[in-house]
């Protein structure tokens, strides 16, 4: 977390910079080197977390010539000995369509969401007898939605024809499935529809941050600031294993394609036993498996060009497609325990790359004697993901390798007046290369088996000239296993492990002067975390509760920290439900500051106590309403402590600390939401919030978190129009970071610099924040393949939002440091 | 590491130094500024007096008001550090005046093994400059800066450097760029003992003008001679101050005709 802090911190700044808008180095977010990552087992089609109610929504433009049932397929001639047989076709051919997604509403909320196979089926071994709302969809289709029931005697089958998506008739699904588990909260995006968001630059991933609880971070930046925690409190997990770093230069793009993307789930507090070592909240992002049929995307816009490409690569052993979800006692549900795997024959694969091309264009088009600097900022990622054939025994296997590498170097040609040795090369890196696996293997005794393991290496050099430097390299190792089962109908559980070892390898120098003079550091550790957990979901009508419990122990400090959790749900109808949930959250110090070099070995984990209320309720088919109050209690935060200047064995670069600090952040959410409708959806998320922090070593008792925003407002709407149109438009509102301003300067006429005299600690605001995008897309069908086009302008009004204060050499006069004026980006995208 | 971190800021800030703030330039004098002070001996031992002399000016100010000039001893916060030297509460008046003399105990190592004795601990002196504003013509101002006195038992204490000389490379014409050249005498540079090892003091050369501009506030010494650029206006004053890095400071101030 370390460098995922450092890195965000000096690369949205450095970014900024080279285009002249003047810039201050942003909150940054660095990977916890402690963390232990939490492996997700492989996916299904069915979501495999424990769900509650998932509620699956999808419209479809009337359409008068098209119908539920069409002709049949040559594949739904009769039920063969299923309950249930669905077949998705197209064209007057009734062609199959293999990949398209079928989604099962039961009267009592519970779902399923399958995908067809080879055949372009699915087929339900067993269902209860009842009515079910069905949604087929498939990408470059129409989808169609109905109801069809089922009759004790079982056999149905429906053929669905889907009409191809033209330009003047394409849909965009919009499917939000709330998988929270009781209690939890857990907001789910679509990659598919998060990536044309205005304002995120095609960047699913970018999307969370219109979501409540979640805090503007500065310049843009892509820090996670979570219900009035700091970044560093929240981990990003990718596929279960927590992801070194998430963004290029701490918020530009992505590291990871958003065509890998199955699911981006922003859970902002009350997260079960799964996650651990997090104070705040949870990322976890979700890759798909390959699909068969050959594909590629290629996509450019003015920062950066990608490709895609995916299909079957190998042949295999498995049996023909099968439906993903089944239950026990022939009851729906979504629970992965009871599930059969998805099924393929083949072995397919994912290739996906990105690389900037900004390094090579700014030098052609700004005079070199217009810039002060040479700045070459540029950076690429990769991904690579190969799922096997699933066995006979239905076990499913799938390893990837991804990794990312940004760098930027200038040299300081004009060294500022207070710092005049500075001189030489300025030198930015931040690399890393992560390679895991995802196995699920069903039990005969009913158990879901899933094992994650994960190695990874990260760097970050940093170099200022010949004054100073730091190098920081790390080399991890992390599992997660765990299993699941329900036991009857009431009962569901989940035990798991995990485990992570970290060696940590940093280097840093300083030179004071003279040709001898300097400090240097060399120092490697390792640390290791391990976890155990256990929960159980009981079911009892509409009122579920999920008692959890983890324990989390830690090398070498042998610390051991113990976290119960406890969420409870309530839900009578589709219409409207009610959560609880209270747990506790440690989250171990980074490395470094348990280091016995540079930190303290005897620090204890910081912890949260979280607590939250809240509910929601649907207005009808397409509208719904979600609130929540959230308390968040944190204690034994790492502080540092004053050095002692009478210390002769006090260092004069590092602080010593301990765990005297105190915090706390409460608040409300809401998010307003239309689904979409023929042409129109949107939602509005407005959170206030107050976060604060105490210290002994800090004057005045509580005082403002430094990421702390009273109100966070995000109004979005998208709007379809004919001809293969699209339009949406963003609105943001967000309350100033508290600061320190100061208060004028006094002379150290020794050093020959001003010392600012600073005035009550965050005692001060810069101005709030406020910012319209506009996002507008133009898409062309044909016969194999698709085109799009996509303006994407950020600060329509060129609001010069503050983002810092900077000061005059002696701290008399001040200025604020804005963001871009505007940030325009054209892009296309050309789909095979 | 907080240092390092500071670099990394600045460095950052470079990358934007095409991007003009709009702020007022260090080197240019349009205020009440606090240029140095020297202390006489530059280090000092128990019960030792320190004679103490300022550079203060007020360029806007000169012949129209009267500049006060105040000094005291101050106990830094020891978590504020030296900012909360500006805090009256955290001083002791020394006197009044351009110069000032402080009579460091006899008894101020006392407690201190002979090492710790023997690298010293350190004293501080604020000067504090005002001026009060005269209707219509010039607002009140003022600046405060501090200087550390080292008190130690080292028998080769520090001296201040001195300035050799200090010209213009050419005569000074009016909107034309003028190499500012000057040098500190040999004796200027000492070798010492630091924290780190043995080591050799830089000298560090700032520049002021109250006309003009000048290419840049500070250079370093290469090692006892140094230049700069500077746009010439005549009718200015120039100041240089240089530096020793360990609290020894010299000055010379040149009229420009």
């Amino acid at each position: 977390m370390a460098i995922r802090k450092l890195a965000g911190r000096l690369g949205a700044a450095i970014l900024t910079a080279a285009i002249c808008a003047g810039s201050e180095l942003a909150a940054a977010q660095t990977p916890d080197p402690s963390a232990t990552p939490t492996g997700s087992p492989e996916k299904t089609p069915a979501p495999e977390k424990p769900v509650a109610t998932p509620v699956a929504t999808a419209t479809a433009t009337p359409d008068a010539a098209s119908s539920p049932v069409a002709s049949p397929s040559p594949a739904a001639t009769d039920g063969g000995g299923y309950a249930l047989t669905i077949c998705a076709v197209t064209g007057k051919e009734g062609t199959p369509i293999p990949g398209a997604a079928v989604i099962l509403v039961a009267p009592d909320g519970s779902a399923a969401a399958i995908t067809t196979g080879e055949d372009g089926c699915i087929r339900m071994p067993r269902l209860p007898a009842l009515k079910y709302r069905v949604t087929v969809a498939a990408a470059g289709s129409i989808p169609k939605d109905f109801e069809i029931e089922v009759p004790a005697a079982g056999g149905l089958v429906r053929s669905v024809r889907l009409d191809i998506a033209t330009a003047s008739n394409e849909e965009t699904i919009i499917v939000e499935a709330r998988r929270e588990q009781p209690g939890e909260t857990r907001r789910v995006i679509q990659p598919e529809i998060a990536r044309t968001l205005p304002g995120s630059q095609g960047d699913a991933l970018k999307a969370i941050q219109n979501l409540p609880g979640l805090a503007r971070a500065q310049f843009g930046g892509a820090a996670l600031i979570v219900r009035g925690g700091a970044p560093e409190d929240t981990r990003v997990f990718l596929d279960g294993s927590e992801i070194p770093q998430l963004y290029h230069f701490g918020g530009l793009t992505s590291v990871v394609a958003t065509e890998m993307l199955q699911s981006i789930d922003f859970l902002p507090g009350g997260f079960g036993v799964r996650y651990g070592r997090a104070l705040s909240g949870v990322v976890d992002v979700e890759t798909r498996p390959a699909r068969e049929k050959k594909s590629a995307i290629i996509d450019a816009d003015i920062f950066d060009a990608s490709a895609f490409a995916e299909g079957a690569v190998f042949g295999g052993r498995g049996e023909d497609p099968a439906p993903a979800v089944t239950g026990t006692n022939g009851e729906l549900t979504s629970d992965a325990s009871a599930a059969e795997p998805q099924r393929s024959r083949h072995g397919r694969m994912i290739a996906a790359g990105r690389r900037s091309y900004i390094d090579f264009i700014l030098p052609q088009v700004v005079p070199e004697d217009t810039l002060t600097l040479t700045v070459a900022p540029r950076y690429y990622d990769y991904q690579l993901r190969y799922d096997a054939p699933t066995t006979e025994a239905g076990t499913n296997t799938h390893v990837m390798a991804y990794g990312s590498d940004d760098a930027f170097t200038f040299l300081i040609k004009e060294p500022p007046d207070d710092e005049v040795e500075l001189r030489g090369t300025f030198l930015y890196r931040t690399l890393f290369h992560q390679a895991q696996a995802g196995i699920t293997k069903p039990l005969a005794s009913g158990w879901l088996l899933s094992a994650t393991p994960a190695v990874a290496y990260q760097s970050l050099i940093i170099e200022v000239g010949d004054l100073a430097g730091f190098h920081i390299d790390f080399t991890r190792a992390s599992a997660r296993v765990e299993a699941r089962k329900s036991l009857g109908e009431n009962l569901r559980l989940l035990v798991g492990s995990e485990a992570e070892t970290l060696r940590v390898r940093y280097e840093f120098f300083f030179n004071q002067g003279g040709e001898t003079s300097s400090a240097k550091a060399v120092a490697a550790y390792d640390i290791a975390a391990g976890s155990v957990y256990s929960q159980a979901e009981i079911l009892r009508g509409p009122l579920t509760i999920v008692p959890g419990v983890r324990m989390d122990g830690y090398y070498p400090t042998s610390a051991v920290s113990f976290d119960p959790r406890f969420a409870a749900r309530y839900e009578p109808s589709k219409t409207w439900f009610a959560k609880a949930y209270l747990g506790q959250y440690h989250q171990p110090p980074d490395g470094r500051q348990w280091d016995k070099n540079v930190g303290n070995p005897d620090l204890r984990a910081p912890y949260a106590i979280q607590t939250g209320i809240g509910g929601g309720y649907r207005f009808g088919e397409n509208t719904n309403v979600e609130a929540e109050l959230f308390y968040k209690w944190l204690d034994d935060l790492v502080v540092e402590r004053p050095r002692d200047p009478g210390d002769p064995n006090s260092s004069s670069f590092i602080s010593p600390l301990d765990n005297r600090g105190i915090g706390r952040a409460f608040g409300m959410e809401i998010l307003l939401k239309r689904e979409l409708t023929e042409k129109l959806y949107g939602w509005i998320a407005y959170t206030l919030s107050k976060s604060e922090r105490a210290s002994p070593y800090e004057p005045g008792g509580w005082r403002p978190f430094e990421f702390d925003q009273t109100h966070i407002l995000t109004a979005l709407a998208g709007y379809r129009l004919p001809h293969g149109w699209e339009a949406g438009v963003r609105m943001r509102y967000a309350t100033g970071n508290p600061d320190t301003f100061n208060k004028g300067g006094i002379y150290d006429i020794d050093q020959d610099e001003y010392v600012p005299i600073p005035g009550t600690p965050y005692g001060d605001r810069i101005p709030a924040f406020h910012q319209l995008d506009i996002r507008v897309d133009k898409n062309w069908q044909f016969d194999t393949w698709k085109l799009g086009v996509y303006l994407d302008i950020q600060n329509v009004y060129l609001q010069p939002n503050p983002e810092g204060v900077e000061y005059n050499f002696d701290y008399e006069e001040h200025y604020y440091l804005t963001g871009l004026p505007i940030l325009p980006s054209i892009g296309f995208r050309g789909e095979f | 590491m907080r240092v390092f971190w500071k670099l990394i800021f600045i460095t950052a800030a470079i990358a934007v130094a095409g991007c003009e703030d709009g702020t007022s330039e260090r080197w240019l004098l349009e205020e009440v500024r606090v240029l140095g002070v020297r202390a006489e001996p530059a280090e000092a031992a128990p019960g030792q007096d320190v004679f103490l002399e300022s550079l203060v000016v007020d360029p806007l100010g000169a012949g129209l008001r009267n500049l006060e000039i105040a000094w005291a001893v101050c106990t830094p916060d020891p978590i504020l550090g030296q900012a909360s030297c500006a805090e009256p509460g955290r001083t002791v008046p020394l006197g009044l005046g351009s110069a000032a003399t402080l009579s460091v105990g006899a008894d101020v190592l006392d407690g201190l093994t002979p090492e710790q004795a023997l690298f010293g601990i350190d004293l501080y002196v604020v000067v504090a400059a005002s001026a009060p504003g005269v209707p219509n013509v010039v607002e009140e101002d003022g600046e405060a800066g501090y200087k550390r006195i080292r008190v130690s038992t080292d028998p080769l204490p520090n001296q201040n450097p001195e300035v050799a000389w200090f010209n213009p490379a050419s005569t000074p014409v009016d909107g034309r760029d003028i190499l500012l050249q000057a040098a500190a005498t040999i004796e200027s540079t000492e070798d010492f003992e630091g924290p780190l090892g043995p080591d050799v003091e830089d000298l560090r050369f700032s520049w002021y003008t109250t006309g003009g501009a000048l290419e840049r506030g500070v250079t370093l010494g290469e090692p006892l001679a140094s230049e700069v650029s500077w746009e010439a206006e005549t009718g200015s004053t120039l100041f240089l101050v240089i530096r020793d890095g360990r609290g020894g400071l010299d000055w010379v101030v040149r009229e420009v005709p």
